[in-house]
């Protein structure tokens, strides 16, 4: 029976995935509630686990060390108590592959922007895309807070079609941005590092 | 008034720069051609031996801007020796106190022991003090640097450099710039660099900021400008008789020369000796996003130091988080202990157009925070400043 996070636990978590976001993206991350996101990001601003922060027009929020560390604490936990450590484990083992074919083909395309070079990337993108729902289902099966990496990746590569942007920009949702963002995912849940 | 009166001294007048002869220096020198010939020079005056209370006022007040203060040069900026950033330059200077503590400072710039070693190397004779040069501060839009010589490959064609705000960004090698080459036959080959930051005066001084992405990637300059720079550095190369490396800037659409010097015949490049010294190389890694810039280093350990970091710093760490990649959105470069030319800083920088040299291991250890330091993201090193 696939796991529900409480919404506390996704709320550290949405700012530990976004690394540095303000409340609405943060609400956004896991589909909650504004006021129910405000309210726990306060109580956290007080454990000393979130800090606000400005850098020219952007201000968001970001995790402190502390913080970091109790993000860490609870997802350990959460895992524990479901005994999936091994599955998820075995799922980040199977996620390292396609981590080297997202990142070759992202880095291609930058280091040798035509379209040939484009056209072999969004290919090989769209193979990961194809695997990447299959690791998500296993995933969710465990732990539903790991559902819309798929939907979003694939989304992107779909507007990638238009405007290459899509495939590693960093202001918007793109494949790469995506695609780090489930690496940070399942390195936080294992307790790992890259 | 008094006051400064009793720290300097005798009366010298003020010369001003219209009439700035070999006596005020070299920068004040070429700028006085410039300006007899006609070209678009803002108003200033130089500082020649002690200083005059009475007529640092008076000029500072018919200036009546902010200003920019420069050393004007051990000796004549000749075709054998470029005293290029040897010296100093205060910008953003506003009235008289300030006025006269930066033209203390740039007048004894010359003592310094790397501006000596420099004129004993070229065989220059040293003097106790410099004139300096204090003149309007033009507010650029975009500015740069014109040569009209390329001292790569020998033609005489214009070489323009160019990047948003003022042109310090460009002539200290903080920005990586737009490169416009304008041949001889009229060909225009440009490549657009990343200007990641820019340098404005502001009501409350002078202010590097980041630049929008999608002012990084346009060109700076229009098709208009690029052919008024080209034609303008032709006309100041002709009226000089041979060829320079000119200082522009653009306010309010209106083209100044800032700076002529001759090119020299070896060249002291802005960025870089030709052949890097092994003692000067901090730390090797990969060079995984082209470009070398200088700046000052921000050594960030963990999440709570992250907000040091301000526009134009260089980032240094041990591997990139979600929690710092809006600092690449700032940052002038990037320097990771870890990763390889496929990781996320390698991607990420390449999307900024910075530089960065990834997997430097012990980078941390050996880049101490705070210094300024040179990262080139084309051959993987990161380098104290010679």
């Amino acid at each position: 029976m696939a796991h529900t996070s409480a919404p506390d636990l996704l709320i550290l978590h949405a700012v530990r995935l976004k690394g540095f976001a303000d409340t609405d993206v943060l609400a956004r991350r896991f589909d909650l509630e504004p006021e129910t996101t405000q309210a726990a990001l306060k109580d956290y601003v007080a454990k000393g686990c979130i800090t606000s922060s400005s850098f020219g027009d952007l201000s968001g929020w970001s995790l402190t060390e502390d913080g970091r560390r109790v993000n860490e604490g609870q997802l350990r936990d959460e895992l524990d108590g479901i005994t999936k450590r091994e599955e998820i484990a075995r799922l980040h083992d199977a996620f390292l592959p396609h981590n080297a074919t997202v990142t070759a083909a992202c880095s291609a395309v930058q280091l040798n922007p035509s379209s040939a070079t484009y056209d072999q990337a969004w290919e090989q993108l769209s193979g990961v895309a194809a695997a990447l729902r299959v690791l998500e289902d296993e995933l969710t099966a465990c732990l539903t807070r790991f559902t819309g990496y798929h939907r979003r990746f694939n989304l992107a590569l779909f507007r990638a079609d238009e405007d290459p942007g899509w495939l590693t920009g960093t202001d918007l949702d793109s494949s790469h941005r995506v695609w780090f963002e489930l690496h940070e995912d399942l390195i936080a849940t294992l307790g790992i590092t890259r | 008034m008094a006051g400064l009166n009793s720290l300097y001294g005798a009366h010298v007048p003020v010369i001003d720069l219209d009439r700035a002869d070999a006596t005020c220096g070299g920068k004040a020198l070429g700028l006085g051609r410039l300006s007899r010939s006609g070209f678009n020079v803002p108003r200033g005056f130089v500082v020649v031996g002690d200083l005059d209370a009475q007529a640092l006022g008076s000029g500072v007040h018919q200036l009546d801007a902010p200003l920019a203060v420069r050393s004007s040069g051990l000796a004549e900026d000749s075709a054998s020796a470029s005293f290029a950033g040897q010296l100093q330059t205060v910008l953003g200077v506003v009235g008289v106190e300030e006025a006269a503590a930066a033209i203390r400072a740039c007048s004894r710039s010359a003592t310094s022991g790397h501006a000596r070693a420099y004129a004993a190397r070229v065989g220059a004779a040293t003097q106790a003090r410099v004139p300096v040069i204090v003149q309007r501060l033009v507010a650029a839009d975009v500015a740069g640097v014109v040569f009209t010589h390329d001292p790569r490959t020998g033609l005489d064609d214009v070489v323009i450099e160019a990047a948003w705000g003022l042109g310090e960004s460009v002539v200290n090698a903080r920005v990586i710039p737009d490169t416009i080459i304008v041949t001889a036959a009229g060909a225009v080959h440009s490549s657009v660099g990343s200007k990641a930051t820019r340098l404005d005066l502001r009501d409350d001084g002078l202010l590097r900021r980041a630049v929008a992405a999608a002012d990084r990637r346009r060109p700076a300059l229009t098709e208009a400008q690029i052919t008024e720079i080209a034609r303008t550095a032709r006309e100041a190369h002709s009226a000089f008789g041979h060829p320079l490396d000119i200082e522009w800037a653009i306010a309010d659409g209106i083209l100044w020369l800032l700076q002529a010097r001759p090119i020299t015949t070896h060249p002291e490049p802005r960025k870089a000796p030709a052949a890097t010294q092994p003692e000067t190389v901090l730390v090797r890694g990969v060079g995984c996003s082209p470009g070398r810039v200088n700046g000052t280093s921000v050594v960030v350990r963990g999440l709570d130091a992250f907000t040091r970091v301000q526009p134009g710093d260089i980032l240094v760490c041990r591997t990139t988080d979600p929690a710092w990649t809006p600092l690449f959105s700032i940052v002038s470069a990037v320097v990771t202990e870890t990763g390889g030319l496929l990781s996320h800083a390698a991607i990420v920088a390449r999307e900024a157009g910075i530089p960065a040299v990834v997997g430097a291991v012990e980078a941390m250890q050996r880049i101490e925070d705070g210094s300024p330091i040179s990262v080139d993201g084309t051959h993987g090193t990161v380098e104290a400043p010679t």
